[in-house]
Protein backbone atom coordinates (compact mmCIF):
# COMPACT_ATOMS: atom_id res chain seq x y z
CA UNK A 1 0.00 0.00 0.00
CA UNK A 2 1.27 3.50 -0.31
CA UNK A 3 1.32 5.35 2.41
CA UNK A 4 -1.59 7.37 4.00
CA UNK A 5 -0.22 11.09 3.12
CA UNK A 6 -0.35 9.74 -0.34
CA UNK A 7 -3.46 8.35 -0.29
CA UNK A 8 -4.67 11.45 0.85
CA UNK A 9 -2.96 13.64 -1.74
CA UNK A 10 -4.68 11.70 -4.60
CA UNK A 11 -8.04 12.76 -2.62
CA UNK A 12 -7.11 16.57 -2.93
CA UNK A 13 -5.66 16.34 -6.26
CA UNK A 14 -9.28 14.88 -7.68
CA UNK A 15 -10.60 17.44 -5.88
CA UNK A 16 -8.56 20.23 -7.26
CA UNK A 17 -9.33 18.83 -10.84
CA UNK A 18 -12.44 18.48 -10.53
CA UNK A 19 -13.00 21.16 -8.17
CA UNK A 20 -14.73 19.76 -5.23
CA UNK A 21 -15.67 21.00 -1.69
CA UNK A 22 -15.65 19.88 0.97
CA UNK A 23 -12.53 18.27 0.52
CA UNK A 24 -12.33 16.88 3.49
CA UNK A 25 -15.27 14.27 2.64
CA UNK A 26 -12.75 12.90 -0.03
CA UNK A 27 -9.82 12.76 2.08
CA UNK A 28 -11.68 11.15 4.72
CA UNK A 29 -12.81 8.24 2.08
CA UNK A 30 -9.41 8.39 0.42
CA UNK A 31 -7.89 7.29 4.17
CA UNK A 32 -10.99 5.15 5.03
CA UNK A 33 -10.14 1.84 3.90
CA UNK A 34 -6.58 1.86 6.19
CA UNK A 35 -8.22 3.55 8.64
CA UNK A 36 -10.49 0.75 9.47
CA UNK A 37 -8.28 -2.00 8.47
CA UNK A 38 -5.04 -1.15 9.77
CA UNK A 39 -5.74 -1.94 13.04
CA UNK A 40 -3.88 -5.23 12.05
CA UNK A 41 -0.78 -3.76 12.90
CA UNK A 42 -1.33 -4.60 16.48
CA UNK A 43 -0.15 -7.81 16.15
CA UNK A 44 3.07 -5.64 16.19
CA UNK A 45 2.88 -5.54 19.57
CA UNK A 46 0.85 -8.63 20.35
CA UNK A 47 0.90 -12.28 19.42
CA UNK A 48 -2.43 -11.66 17.32
CA UNK A 49 -0.65 -13.24 14.42
CA UNK A 50 -2.50 -12.51 11.18
CA UNK A 51 -6.02 -13.19 12.76
CA UNK A 52 -6.91 -9.43 12.79
CA UNK A 53 -5.76 -8.88 9.22
CA UNK A 54 -8.30 -11.89 7.82
CA UNK A 55 -10.99 -10.12 10.87
CA UNK A 56 -10.53 -6.64 9.12
CA UNK A 57 -10.26 -7.36 5.59
CA UNK A 58 -13.82 -7.03 4.24
CA UNK A 59 -13.04 -3.23 5.53
CA UNK A 60 -10.57 -3.11 2.94
CA UNK A 61 -12.57 -4.00 -0.08
CA UNK A 62 -15.57 -2.29 -2.25
CA UNK A 63 -18.42 -4.34 -0.76
CA UNK A 64 -17.07 -3.47 2.44
CA UNK A 65 -16.12 0.19 1.89
CA UNK A 66 -20.00 0.42 0.22
CA UNK A 67 -21.30 -1.08 3.63
CA UNK A 68 -18.84 1.07 6.36
CA UNK A 69 -20.06 4.27 4.04
CA UNK A 70 -23.21 4.42 5.41
CA UNK A 71 -21.62 4.27 8.67
CA UNK A 72 -19.42 7.20 8.29
CA UNK A 73 -22.08 9.61 6.69
CA UNK A 74 -23.94 9.37 9.96
CA UNK A 75 -21.28 11.48 12.09
CA UNK A 76 -21.88 14.47 8.98
CA UNK A 77 -24.73 17.03 9.38
CA UNK A 78 -24.78 17.03 5.64
CA UNK A 79 -26.30 16.53 2.62
CA UNK A 80 -26.11 12.65 2.96
CA UNK A 81 -26.29 12.16 -0.93
CA UNK A 82 -23.76 14.29 -1.58
CA UNK A 83 -21.64 12.89 1.57
CA UNK A 84 -21.80 9.33 -0.15
CA UNK A 85 -20.37 9.96 -3.24
CA UNK A 86 -17.62 12.18 -2.47
CA UNK A 87 -16.49 9.59 0.62
CA UNK A 88 -17.14 6.71 -2.01
CA UNK A 89 -14.86 9.12 -4.69
CA UNK A 90 -11.69 9.01 -2.04
CA UNK A 91 -11.95 5.32 -1.30
CA UNK A 92 -12.54 4.12 -4.80
CA UNK A 93 -9.15 6.06 -5.57
CA UNK A 94 -8.00 4.41 -2.48
CA UNK A 95 -8.74 0.81 -3.92
CA UNK A 96 -7.24 1.41 -7.21
CA UNK A 97 -4.04 3.23 -6.22
CA UNK A 98 -3.57 0.06 -4.27
CA UNK A 99 -4.39 -2.05 -7.23
CA UNK A 100 -2.23 -0.47 -9.41
CA UNK A 101 0.92 0.18 -7.20
CA UNK A 102 0.83 -2.33 -4.14
CA UNK A 103 3.65 -5.26 -5.14
CA UNK A 104 3.07 -8.82 -3.21
CA UNK A 105 4.33 -11.98 -3.31
CA UNK A 106 1.38 -14.11 -3.80
CA UNK A 107 -1.97 -12.37 -2.30
CA UNK A 108 -2.80 -8.92 -3.73
CA UNK A 109 -5.81 -7.30 -3.24
CA UNK A 110 -9.37 -8.64 -2.95
CA UNK A 111 -11.23 -6.90 -5.50
CA UNK A 112 -14.49 -9.48 -5.30
CA UNK A 113 -14.83 -10.42 -2.06
CA UNK A 114 -16.76 -12.07 -0.86
CA UNK A 115 -18.12 -13.66 -4.14
CA UNK A 116 -14.38 -14.29 -5.43
CA UNK A 117 -10.74 -14.89 -3.06
CA UNK A 118 -9.28 -14.32 -6.23
CA UNK A 119 -7.03 -11.66 -5.74
CA UNK A 120 -5.27 -9.43 -8.25
CA UNK A 121 -2.90 -6.38 -9.07
CA UNK A 122 -0.44 -4.47 -11.57
CA UNK A 123 1.52 -4.28 -8.52
CA UNK A 124 4.27 -1.46 -10.05
CA UNK A 125 6.04 -0.52 -6.17
CA UNK A 126 6.98 -3.11 -3.01
CA UNK A 127 5.53 -1.25 -0.17
CA UNK A 128 8.74 0.04 1.32
CA UNK A 129 9.53 1.95 -1.88
CA UNK A 130 6.51 4.39 -1.02
CA UNK A 131 8.90 7.14 -1.72
CA UNK A 132 8.60 5.77 -5.50
CA UNK A 133 4.95 6.92 -5.49
CA UNK A 134 5.02 10.24 -2.32
CA UNK A 135 8.01 12.55 -4.13
CA UNK A 136 6.16 12.84 -7.87
CA UNK A 137 2.35 12.84 -6.10
CA UNK A 138 3.88 15.89 -3.53
CA UNK A 139 5.14 17.37 -7.02
CA UNK A 140 2.38 17.23 -9.18
CA UNK A 141 -0.21 18.69 -5.99
CA UNK A 142 2.05 21.49 -5.21
CA UNK A 143 2.27 22.05 -8.60
CA UNK A 144 -1.47 22.46 -9.55
CA UNK A 145 -1.64 24.53 -6.64
CA UNK A 146 1.24 26.64 -7.93
CA UNK A 147 -0.28 26.63 -11.23
CA UNK A 148 -4.12 27.73 -9.43
CA UNK A 149 -2.69 30.44 -7.64
CA UNK A 150 -0.37 32.09 -10.93
CA UNK A 151 -3.92 31.68 -12.69
CA UNK A 152 -5.64 33.72 -10.05
CA UNK A 153 -3.13 36.02 -9.70
CA UNK A 154 -2.38 36.95 -13.61
CA UNK A 155 -5.78 38.22 -15.08
CA UNK A 156 -4.20 37.03 -18.70
CA UNK A 157 -5.26 33.38 -18.14
CA UNK A 158 -9.26 34.58 -17.14
CA UNK B 1 -37.43 4.49 12.37
CA UNK B 2 -36.41 3.21 9.22
CA UNK B 3 -32.77 4.74 9.51
CA UNK B 4 -32.17 2.59 12.61
CA UNK B 5 -33.19 -0.33 11.06
CA UNK B 6 -30.85 0.08 7.58
CA UNK B 7 -27.93 0.88 9.94
CA UNK B 8 -28.77 -2.59 12.34
CA UNK B 9 -28.80 -4.37 8.86
CA UNK B 10 -25.59 -2.79 7.52
CA UNK B 11 -23.61 -3.51 10.99
CA UNK B 12 -24.87 -6.89 10.28
CA UNK B 13 -23.53 -7.32 7.13
CA UNK B 14 -20.36 -6.28 7.83
CA UNK B 15 -20.02 -8.36 10.83
CA UNK B 16 -21.08 -10.97 8.61
CA UNK B 17 -18.58 -9.99 6.34
CA UNK B 18 -15.68 -10.28 8.96
CA UNK B 19 -16.40 -13.51 10.21
CA UNK B 20 -16.75 -15.19 7.09
CA UNK B 21 -13.26 -13.73 6.05
CA UNK B 22 -12.04 -14.73 9.33
CA UNK B 23 -13.83 -18.42 9.34
CA UNK B 24 -12.89 -19.40 5.68
CA UNK B 25 -9.72 -17.85 4.52
CA UNK B 26 -7.83 -20.88 5.47
CA UNK B 27 -9.42 -22.73 2.26
CA UNK B 28 -7.99 -20.39 0.10
CA UNK B 29 -4.83 -18.36 2.12
CA UNK B 30 -4.12 -20.71 5.28
CA UNK B 31 -2.71 -19.05 7.82
CA UNK B 32 0.41 -20.15 10.15
CA UNK B 33 -1.89 -21.69 12.99
CA UNK B 34 -4.16 -23.64 10.38
CA UNK B 35 -1.24 -25.06 8.96
CA UNK B 36 0.15 -26.58 12.20
CA UNK B 37 -3.34 -27.16 13.26
CA UNK B 38 -4.73 -29.27 10.22
CA UNK B 39 -1.66 -30.57 8.49
CA UNK B 40 -2.37 -33.35 6.04
CA UNK B 41 -5.51 -30.75 4.36
CA UNK B 42 -3.15 -28.21 4.14
CA UNK B 43 -0.22 -30.18 2.29
CA UNK B 44 1.51 -29.50 -1.12
CA UNK B 45 -0.55 -25.83 -0.85
CA UNK B 46 0.90 -22.63 -1.74
CA UNK B 47 0.91 -21.01 0.87
CA UNK B 48 1.78 -16.71 1.42
CA UNK B 49 2.85 -15.93 5.21
CA UNK B 50 3.53 -12.00 5.81
CA UNK B 51 4.90 -9.94 8.98
CA UNK B 52 7.00 -12.62 10.89
CA UNK B 53 10.69 -13.09 11.85
CA UNK B 54 13.09 -15.45 11.00
CA UNK B 55 13.99 -17.44 14.24
CA UNK B 56 16.81 -20.03 14.70
CA UNK B 57 18.51 -19.91 11.37
CA UNK B 58 19.86 -23.54 10.64
CA UNK B 59 22.62 -23.02 7.92
CA UNK B 60 23.47 -26.72 8.17
CA UNK B 61 20.53 -28.19 7.27
CA UNK B 62 19.19 -24.55 5.19
CA UNK B 63 16.34 -24.43 7.54
CA UNK B 64 14.85 -21.72 9.85
CA UNK B 65 11.75 -21.16 11.98
CA UNK B 66 9.08 -18.42 11.15
CA UNK B 67 7.23 -17.24 14.03
CA UNK B 68 4.28 -14.93 13.82
CA UNK B 69 2.54 -14.14 16.63
CA UNK B 70 2.41 -17.29 19.14
CA UNK B 71 2.60 -19.25 16.34
CA UNK B 72 6.38 -21.00 14.25
CA UNK B 73 6.83 -23.13 11.27
CA UNK B 74 10.26 -24.62 10.14
CA UNK B 75 11.18 -23.38 6.42
CA UNK B 76 13.47 -25.15 4.52
CA UNK B 77 15.02 -22.98 2.19
CA UNK B 78 17.50 -22.89 -0.90
CA UNK B 79 21.08 -21.79 0.40
CA UNK B 80 21.58 -20.34 -3.33
CA UNK B 81 19.07 -18.12 -2.70
CA UNK B 82 20.41 -15.02 -0.24
CA UNK B 83 18.36 -15.24 2.78
CA UNK B 84 18.74 -12.55 6.09
CA UNK B 85 16.44 -10.87 8.67
CA UNK B 86 13.99 -7.82 7.63
CA UNK B 87 15.59 -4.43 8.96
CA UNK B 88 12.78 -2.30 10.56
CA UNK B 89 9.85 -3.99 8.42
CA UNK B 90 7.85 -6.61 7.79
CA UNK B 91 8.47 -9.23 5.45
CA UNK B 92 6.42 -11.65 2.82
CA UNK B 93 7.50 -15.45 2.83
CA UNK B 94 6.26 -17.53 -0.51
CA UNK B 95 6.50 -21.09 -0.23
CA UNK B 96 5.11 -24.30 -0.63
CA UNK B 97 3.83 -26.26 2.34
CA UNK B 98 5.06 -29.78 3.04
CA UNK B 99 3.22 -31.91 6.04
CA UNK B 100 5.30 -30.30 9.14
CA UNK B 101 7.47 -27.63 7.21
CA UNK B 102 7.11 -24.96 4.36
CA UNK B 103 9.62 -25.19 1.42
CA UNK B 104 10.64 -21.92 0.24
CA UNK B 105 9.83 -20.16 -2.81
CA UNK B 106 10.71 -16.74 -2.51
CA UNK B 107 10.93 -14.14 0.51
CA UNK B 108 11.11 -10.42 0.38
CA UNK B 109 12.11 -8.37 3.16
CA UNK B 110 10.35 -4.85 3.51
CA UNK B 111 13.18 -3.37 4.86
CA UNK B 112 12.71 -0.16 6.76
CA UNK B 113 8.90 -0.49 5.67
CA UNK B 114 8.11 1.02 9.29
CA UNK B 115 9.29 4.47 8.06
CA UNK B 116 6.08 4.22 5.82
CA UNK B 117 3.80 3.89 8.71
CA UNK B 118 6.11 7.38 10.67
CA UNK B 119 5.03 9.13 7.22
CA UNK B 120 1.52 7.60 7.34
CA UNK B 121 0.78 10.32 10.48
CA UNK B 122 1.10 12.82 8.42
CA UNK B 123 -1.29 11.32 6.47
CA UNK B 124 -4.02 11.95 9.36
CA UNK B 125 -3.00 15.76 10.31
CA UNK B 126 -3.84 16.48 6.48
CA UNK B 127 -7.00 14.85 7.08
CA UNK B 128 -7.20 16.35 10.37
CA UNK B 129 -6.77 19.65 8.85
CA UNK B 130 -9.50 19.89 6.44
CA UNK B 131 -12.10 18.73 8.86
CA UNK B 132 -10.65 21.21 11.37
CA UNK B 133 -11.00 23.85 8.58
CA UNK B 134 -14.73 22.61 7.08
CA UNK B 135 -16.48 21.54 10.38
CA UNK B 136 -17.62 22.23 13.20
CA UNK B 137 -18.05 19.59 16.15
CA UNK B 138 -22.04 19.94 17.76
CA UNK B 139 -22.53 16.69 19.76
CA UNK B 140 -21.36 13.95 18.01
CA UNK B 141 -22.18 15.08 14.73
CA UNK B 142 -20.17 18.07 12.29
CA UNK B 143 -21.95 20.55 10.05
CA UNK B 144 -20.31 22.05 7.62
CA UNK B 145 -18.82 25.57 8.16
CA UNK B 146 -19.69 27.29 4.82
CA UNK B 147 -22.94 26.08 2.57
CA UNK B 148 -20.93 24.46 -0.23
CA UNK B 149 -22.96 22.69 -2.91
Amino acid sequence: MPDLVSHAIIGLLLCELLNIKPKSLVVLGALLPDLLSKFELLHLFFPFGDRLYWILMPLHTPIGLILATFLVIHFFNYNKKRSYILITLGWVSHILADWMINRHLYIGSFLWFPFSWKTSEIGIAWPEEFYLVLIPLVTIYLLIRFLKRISDILPITK
Amino acid sequence: MREAYFMAFVLSALSTLMIYSYTYHNEFYPSIYSLSGIPEKQTNRLVELRGGEITEIDKANNEFVYKLGADSIKVKYNPEHPLRKTIHGRNYLLGIYREGFIELIEFHNNDYNYIKYIVSVFGLVILLYYLVKEWRLKGVRLCPKNQYD
